[in-house]
């Protein structure tokens, strides 16, 4: 697995739609913070760019995983003896470092420019330190979704519209759930708990409270994600191990 | 030219993608109407104030993703299987294929934006038992947010037909899409700024504190202001968004005249550029 790694990550370093969504994450994040630059809290920028992180890496993963299906590189590497369980975990963890840097890249702009200007922390530093992760999880377990997608649809084209898709149908569920919270007719009863874990399990529903303000489960969070990021990786494995590559 | 017609036309009917867009836009359009009809439950307000053309042309800017969805990826087939050569190889023109790609595409959008307004009526007629009066406002708004579909189809045509490459043809539709959509969603919220946040006095531990009227900083001004009027009346995002919020300029007429602009302008820009492309 370590020569699949390493290639996969030779790859990831030289693609060019990893460096274009880092580029446009600094020119966001840029334009968010410079009309506030006299003084801004640093952490409600972060937290309001983490759907535009999904987003790019919507784009990122699968062009850069699809490259793999329509250059049969993925078929090389089953024919070179490598398993199917490690070209999936291989992809999974190159494509997880590439998804972090995106979701960092504001982190870094914003701390720059908090340095350079007139920023402030709002929150404690324990605080921040816990969305911050919740965060990076949550972009780490959509990473995890993305990436079924990715290796199971061999059409390149098909998979960057089927993650934008999914990517977009997350946050109109998660908006559709939120909505249905607020009903005063499902103020309790089973329906509501179920309602509400679906919104603390899923990255888009915890990407949108801590952008509320709603921090109260945010040490669960990661542990959500992981739990995302194993099911949505036992699951993409499994079909995998027995799908045509043709 | 007809033949190419025929055939977009015959391919449009067959395309999986198509009919998915339209189960999407149908699903959507039930999805508002339910919405609707449980804050009508909860809240109990006029059924007229809940069906009307807000909410029947309310999402004319979802038309325009699906819309981009769609385009990027029925001419991109036409780039990734070899077709757009073949059509050059038996002697159609560039201009033929351009427009015949232009009006199926707008077709396929105004297919879709018409099966939402369809659902969202009947949803609506069942849901709620009354209906907007189809009086000259309903006509005139209908109109106008058929000019506008047909504005979205023709901005994203011109980028997939000078994107050879399927994927980066249906990223780049896609987020240009995504990036019409929040910039019509930052100059709406930027234009409806108050001018000044008004003096207010408070009272913490039992000392009153007053802090005199200021400028909002968020609200624009000068230059900035007239860049984003201009750009309220001119992208159809924000003509869309202008149709949802029943808010329409001192002429009605500034909303067609923009998008039939905008669909000129960029019909001939990606038809003279696509004559000079080098398709391989």
């Amino acid at each position: 697995m370590s020569r699949l790694l390493r290639a996969n990550f030779v790859r990831l370093f030289k693609n060019k739609p990893l460096y274009l969504c880092v580029c446009v994450q600094i020119v966001i994040t840029f334009f968010a913070v410079f009309p506030y630059r006299n003084s801004f809290f640093a952490e409600k920028i972060i937290y309001e760019n983490s759907l535009f992180s999904m987003l790019f890496s919507a784009v990122f993963v699968p062009l850069f995983l699809g490259t793999e299906h329509s250059d049969k590189t993925i078929r090389n590497k089953i024919i070179s003896g490598h398993t199917r369980r490690d070209v999936y975990f291989a992809s999974l963890i190159s494509a997880a470092v590439g998804v972090l840097i995106i979701c960092l890249t504001p982190l870094v702009t914003v701390l720059i420019m908090a340095l350079t200007f007139e920023g402030h922390l709002g929150s404690s530093p324990a605080e921040f330190a816990l969305c911050l992760t919740a965060l990076t999880a949550a972009n780490a377990a959509m990473c995890g979704i993305y990436l079924i997608s990715s290796m199971l649809v061999t059409s390149k084209a098909n998979n960057v519209v089927l993650t934008l898709v999914i990517w977009f149908g997350s946050i109109f569920i998660t908006a559709t759930i939120d909505e249905l919270l607020e009903l005063p007719q499902l103020s309790d009863g089973v329906l509501r708990t179920i309602l509400r874990y679906a919104y603390d399990i899923t990255p888009v529903g915890q990407v949108l409270q801590i952008q509320i303000g709603e921090c109260r489960n945010a040490g669960l969070f990661p542990v959500y994600s992981l739990l995302v990021i194993a099911a949505a990786t036992g699951f993409g494995t499994l079909i995998f191990r027995k799908k045509d590559l043709k | 030219m007809s033949k190419l017609l025929r055939a977009n036309f015959a391919r449009l009917w067959k395309n999986k993608v198509f009919w998915g867009c339209m189960i999407f836009i149908f699903t959507d359009a039930l999805h508002t109407v339910v919405s609707q009809y449980l804050y009508f439950k909860e809240y109990g307000d006029e059924p007229g104030a809940n069906i009307s053309e807000g909410l029947l042309f309310g999402q004319t800017v979802a038309v325009s993703l699906v819309t981009a969805v769609f385009i990027g990826l029925f001419i991109g087939t036409e780039y990734s299987c070899g077709t757009m050569r073949n059509k050059m190889i038996v002697g159609q023109s560039r201009t033929a294929v351009y427009f015949s790609n232009l009006v199926v595409c707008i077709a396929a959008a105004l297919m879709m934006h018409i099966t939402y307004l369809l659902t969202t009526y009947l949803a609506g007629l069942v849901a709620f038992g009354n209906f907007i009066t189809p009086n000259g406002k309903f006509f005139m708004y209908l109109g106008f947010s058929f000019i506008i579909v047909t504005a979205f189809a023709a901005m994203f045509l011109p980028v997939s037909m000078l994107v050879s490459s399927k994927s980066s043809g249906s990223t780049a539709v896609i987020l240009m899409s995504f990036v019409l959509i929040i910039a019509a969603l930052v100059i709406y919220s930027a234009l409806n700024e108050p001018e000044y946040y008004e003096a207010y006095t408070y009272i913490t531990e039992g000392e009153e504190f007053y802090e005199p009227a200021m400028d909002n900083p968020s609200y624009p001004r000068g230059i900035k202001r007239k860049i984003y009027e201009a750009l309220y009346d001119i992208l159809p995002t924000c003509q869309a968004a202008r149709l949802q919020e029943d808010d329409m300029p001192e002429n009605p007429a500034v909303i067609p005249l923009w998008s039939s602009a905008v669909i000129v302008v960029t019909t001939a820009a990606g038809a003279f550029i696509f004559r000079r492309k080098d398709l391989k």
